[in-house]
């Protein structure tokens, strides 16, 4: 019993079933001629649009991470401008500072200076004065008493001696 | 007729004595007129001024130099 035989007993008409082939075949044709071309026309066209936005994506990824980076620059750059000012502006405080101790010192230097000056200055014109006014004394008492006690005798024998040193 | 040169002696005692006048004209010259004047204040001693010279041995003189010395002592 050959396959057509078997296939005959339970009911299987090979001639149908050509037909049936063909017409799916003709169906598949029609179907892939009209809907299959739309659907991968479609899908192209959805996978463009995937493609595109995956690119965007990308791209929005990348300009953000550039961004990111300009942005890091610019805090960075920032940071060094800043620790560099405040660098400068401690030196410059230092210096003015430095400056000011300095100035102060000299100042306080010339106070001392002239004040000692003006201490030693009184300190000469005082004793100058005390000198003037021992030495005055001293006259006054020599004239008195020379006043009191030098007679005619004396002072004929200190005219003499005086004239006697005259040549 | 030339005028006769006059020599002025200054003391502190009147009644000068005249060997102290003679010793004057000694020194100075002996035709010159001496003309005595007397001053307390020169306390001792004698001052001489003869035309335009003056010989200072008064008492007061010396004090007045000791004073000056007395003021430059450091």
């Amino acid at each position: 019993m050959d396959i057509l035989e078997i296939l005959g007993k339970i009911g299987f008409d090979w001639k149908m079933a050509v037909i049936s082939v063909i017409n799916f075949l003709v169906v598949l044709l029609i179907i892939s001629k009209f809907i299959f071309a739309k659907i991968g026309e479609s899908v192209e066209e959805r996978q463009k649009i995937i493609q595109k936005g995956l690119e965007d994506a990308d791209r929005v990824a990348n300009e953000l991470s550039m961004a990111e980076q300009k942005y890091n620059d610019i805090i960075k750059d920032a940071q060094k401008e800043a620790n560099s000012i405040i660098t400068d502006a401690e030196a410059n405080a230092q210096t003015v500072a430095q400056d000011i101790k300095s100035k102060a010192n000299d100042e306080a230097e010339e106070i001392k200076t002239k004040a000692q000056e003006q201490i030693s200055k009184e300190r000469s014109m005082m004793l100058d004065k005390l000198k003037r006014e021992t030495a005055d004394l001293a006259i006054l008492a020599t004239e008195k008493i020379l006043k009191d006690k030098l007679d005619q005798k004396s002072d004929k024998a200190l005219i003499e001696d005086y004239l006697n040193t005259i040549k | 007729m030339n005028k006769k040169e006059t020599i002025e002696i200054i003391t502190a005692h009147e009644n000068l004595d005249p060997s102290i006048i003679e010793l004057v004209k000694k020194k100075f010259g002996s035709d010159a007129e001496i003309r005595i004047v007397y001053d307390k204040s020169i306390i001792g001693g004698i001052s001489v001024r003869k035309s335009d010279e003056l010989f200072d041995g008064t008492i007061k003189n010396q004090l007045e130099k000791l004073r000056v010395n007395l003021y430059k002592i450091k």
